[in-house]
C-alpha cells in the first residue's frame, strides 16, 4: 500500500513535466509575443519591450526559458557600478512559483493572482474550487437517495421517473444546461438577474452549481441504480433477509456499502469533468473565477499566465484522481494495489 | 439455411454478414429499443436538414436586413412594433436582422460534420495504434500506454483551448472559418480514448485460440490485425463511436462560446456560414434583449447530444446484452 501510493506520487512529476512541455511548446509556437509592439497596443516603446523581455527571461535560450520556469535557473546579475557578479538562485514551478504575470508587466506573480484574495474579495481560486465542491456534493447528496429509491422499486412508477429523468438529462451538456437555466430563471422568471451579483453570499451560486451538478445527478443516479439492483441479488443479502434483519439495516449495511463502490471510481473521471466545466459554466455565469481568469490569458497570450494555469489544473486533477485510487483500495479491501 | 439465404439478397456485404449472426441480432435489439430508434429518426431528421439546408432555409443566414433587428418570434407581440414576431422570421431575427430560423438550419451542418470528421480521424488513428500496441506489446506499448496516462492527467478541454487559441492566427487557424483547426485540435487527444479500448480488446483477444490457429497456418499479422482481431474488436468501438459524435459537437458548441472557436461566414455562398456555437455566443451577448436567441441553439444542441446518448445507451445494450 506504501509503495504503491509513493510510486503513484513520483508518477505525478513526469506527468506534470510533460503537461508543462508540451503547454510550453505550443504557447511559444505561436505568433505574436506578450510584448509586442502593434498598433493596437500603444505605450510600449522598443526599449520597454527590450527590459521586460529580459525580465522575464525571454531572451533566453528556449530551453532554459523552459527549465528556468519549471524547475530552477541560476541568474547571474552584474552590477553596473562595482561590476560585482552576483548569482541568486530562482525556484520555478516545483517550488510552486509560477512567475510574473506577463500581463501585469511584472508586477504581480500568477499564484499571487489565482490564490490570493483581491482585497475584500476571496481569491480565484476560491470562486473555482467551492463551485467545484459545492456540485460534486450536491450532486451525490441527491443522486445516491434518488439511485436507491429508483433501484428498491425497480418497476414502480417513482423508479421510471427517476430513470426518464437520468437519461435524458445525462445527454444535455451542463454548457447548455447552464444557458438554459439562465433563460429560464434570469431571463423570463426574474428570479435573479442575468449577470449575478458574486458579492452577495448565497444567490448568485445557485445556478451554477445546480447547472455543473444536473448532469452528474444524472450520470451517478443511474449507476447507482444499477448497481443496488445487482447487489440486491447477491446471495448474501438473501441470507440477511432470511436471518431477519431489520429492513433497513440491510439497506444500510449490505447494499449500500458494495453498491457504492462503482462510485468511487467514476470520482476520479467526475472530478476531470467538473474541472473542465468550470471553464465555461463560469463564463456563463460571470463567475469570477480561475477559469474566467485562465481563458482571458489565452488570449492574451499571457505565457505564464497559460502554463501556470493549465499546471495547476493538471495538478490538482492528478492529486483527485490519486486520492480517489487509494480510496478505492481503502474501501474496498478486496482490491489489492499493486 | 433457407432463412439466411433469404436475407443475405438484401443486405450487399453477402459472405460477410452470414458470418456475423451476432450483427443480426444485435440488430434486433436495437430495432425493439424505442428510444435509440425515436434517436435514430431525429438524427436522420437532422442529416437530411443539413443537406437540404439551402432548400429549407427560408432566408440566407447571412443577409442582413436593416430595420429589423433582435426581432422575437412570430408568436411573440412586443410594445415595439418594430421588435413585433414577423411570419417571414419565424423564430426572429438576431441583432444585425439575420433569420434565426435560416442560420439554425444552416448550423445543423456544422454541428455534424465537426461530429463526424473528427470522430473518422480518431478512430483511424486509434483503432491502428490499439491494435499494434496491443497486439505487440514490448516497448512500443509501453510508450503508448505512458502517453495515454499523460493526455489523460491533461484536462482535454483547456488542451483543445490551449491548441485552438495558439493557432488561431495561423494560416491554417482560418481555413475552413476555424474549423479546420478544431478538427485537429480535438483530434490531437480524441484517439487516446479509443487507443486504449483496442488495446485492452486485442490484449484479451490474442491469447484465444482462434487467433493460435492463424498464428500457426503461417497468416501474416496484419492480416491477424485486421481480419481476425479487429472485427471482433468492433462492438466496443461502435458503441465509443456514437458517444464521441455528440462529445465533439459539443464541444464545437463550448470553444466557439468561449470565442475560440468557429469564425462566422459572412460570404452569402459560404455552404457552411455558421453554427450552433456561433449562435450560442451571439445570443449570450443580447441575452437582456432577446432570451430567444440562445434558446433555439441551445434546445437544437440538447436534441442532437440527447440523441446520440439515446442511440449509444441503445447501441451498447443491442451490443452487449449481459450489460444492462
Amino acid at each position: 500500500m506504501g509503495t504503491y501510493i509513493l510510486r503513484r506520487i513520483l508518477w505525478c512529476i513526469p506527468v506534470l513535466v510533460s503537461v508543462g512541455l508540451i503547454t510550453f511548446i505550443i504557447s511559444r509556437a505561436t505568433p505574436g509575443g506578450p510584448f509586442d509592439t502593434d498598433p493596437s497596443r500603444p505605450g510600449l516603446s522598443a526599449g520597454a519591450v527590450q527590459r521586460l523581455q529580459k525580465q522575464f527571461g525571454l531572451d533566453l535560450p528556449l530551453w532554459r526559458q523552459f527549465t528556468r520556469y519549471m524547475f530552477f535557473d541560476i541568474e547571474t546579475n552584474t552590477d553596473p557600478k562595482t561590476g560585482v557578479t552576483s548569482r541568486t538562485f530562482v525556484c520555478g514551478a516545483m517550488c510552486g512559483n509560477f512567475g510574473p504575470t506577463y500581463a501585469s508587466r511584472g508586477s504581480r506573480t500568477v499564484q499571487d493572482a489565482i490564490f490570493s484574495s483581491n482585497g475584500s474579495k476571496p481569491s480565484k481560486f476560491y470562486y473555482s474550487a467551492r463551485l467545484g465542491i459545492q456540485a460534486v456534493v450536491l450532486a451525490l447528496l441527491v443522486a445516491i437517495p434518488l439511485g436507491v429509491t429508483a433501484a428498491l422499486r425497480q418497476n414502480s412508477w417513482i423508479d421510471y421517473l427517476v430513470l426518464a429523468f437520468s437519461t435524458t438529462l445525462a445527454g444535455v451538456p451542463s454548457l447548455i444546461l447552464g444557458l438554459l437555466l439562465v433563460i429560464l430563471f434570469a431571463s423570463w422568471l426574474g428570479l435573479v438577474p442575468v449577470r449575478p451579483d458574486w458579492d452577495k453570499p448565497i444567490q448568485p451560486w445557485i445556478l451554477p452549481t445546480l447547472a455543473l451538478a444536473i448532469g452528474m445527478i444524472a450520470f451517478l443516479t443511474r449507476l447507482v441504480r444499477n448497481s443496488v439492483l445487482e447487489v440486491k441479488r447477491q446471495d448474501f443479502v438473501r441470507t440477511a433477509n432470511a436471518k431477519g434483519l431489520r429492513e433497513r439495516i440491510i439497506i444500510i449495511r449490505h447494499i449500500l456499502r458494495n453498491a457504492l463502490l462503482p462510485i468511487v471510481t467514476v470520482l476520479g473521471p467526475m472530478v476531470a469533468s467538473v474541472i473542465t466545466g468550470t471553464l465555461f459554466i463560469e463564463r456563463v455565469f460571470n463567475v469570477p473565477g480561475m477559469g474566467g481568469l485562465l481563458v482571458e490569458s489565452i488570449g492574451k497570450r499571457d505565457y505564464s499566465m497559460i502554463l501556470g494555469g493549465a499546471l495547476i489544473y493538471t495538478f490538482i486533477l492528478v492529486i483527485c484522481t490519486l486520492i480517489v485510487d487509494v480510496l478505492y483500495g481503502v474501501i474496498d479491501p478486496r482490491i489489492s494495489l499493486k | 439455411m433457407a432463412t439466411t439465404a433469404s436475407v443475405s439478397h438484401s443486405v450487399a456485404e453477402t459472405t460477410k454478414r452470414q458470418e456475423r449472426s451476432l450483427w443480426g441480432d444485435a440488430m434486433r435489439r436495437l430495432l425493439r429499443n424505442k428510444a435509440a430508434m425515436f434517436s435514430i429518426g431525429i438524427i436522420l431528421f437532422l442529416v437530411l436538414v443539413a443537406i437540404f439546408a439551402p432548400v429549407l432555409a427560408p432566408h440566407n443566414p447571412v443577409t442582413q436586413t436593416s430595420q429589423n433587428s433582435l426581432r422575437l418570434p412570430m408568436w411573440i407581440t412586443d410594445s415595439n412594433p418594430s421588435r413585433t414576431g414577423k411570419p417571414e422570421h419565424i423564430l426572429g431575427t438576431d441583432a444585425i436582422g439575420r433569420d434565426i430560423f435560416s442560420q439554425l438550419i444552416y448550423g445543423s451542418r456544422v454541428s455534424l460534420v465537426v461530429g463526424i470528421v473528427p470522430v473518422i480521424i480518431t478512430s483511424v488513428i486509434g483503432i491502428t495504434i490499439g491494435l499494434i500496441s496491443g497486439y505487440m506489446g514490448g516497448p512500443i506499448d509501453n510508450l503508448l500506454m505512458r502517453f495515454t496516462e499523460i493526455v489523460y492527467a491533461f484536462p482535454d478541454l483547456l488542451f483543445v483551448i490551449i491548441v485552438t487559441t495558439a493557432f488561431r492566427d495561423t494560416w491554417f487557424g482560418s481555413v475552413f472559418n476555424g474549423l479546420f483547426l478544431i478538427f485537429f485540435a480535438l483530434s490531437l487527444t480524441g484517439w487516446v480514448g479509443l487507443a486504449r479500448l483496442v488495446r485492452g480488446q486485442v490484449l484479451s483477444l490474442k491469447e484465444k485460440e482462434f487467433i493460435e490457429a492463424a498464428r500457426a497456418l503461417g497468416v501474416p499479422i496484419w492480416k491477424i490485425l485486421f481480419s481476425h482481431i479487429f472485427p471482433n474488436t468492433l462492438a466496443p468501438i461502435i458503441v465509443s463511436i456514437a458517444f464521441a459524435i455528440p462529445g465533439y459537437a459539443i464541444s464545437e458548441a463550448t470553444l466557439t462560446f468561449l470565442g475560440v472557436g468557429m469564425r462566422p461566414s459572412v460570404d452569402p455562398n459560404n455552404p457552411l456560414p455558421t453554427s450552433w456555437g456561433v449562435m450560442l455566443q451571439d445570443g449570450y451577448t443580447n441575452i437582456n434583449s432577446n432570451p430567444w436567441m440562445i434558446l433555439f441553439p441551445a434546445l437544437c444542441v440538447a436534441m442532437l447530444t440527447v440523441a446520440f446518448t439515446f442511440l449509444g445507451d441503445g447501441l451498447r445494450d443491442a451490443l452487449d446484452p449481459r450489460d444492462t
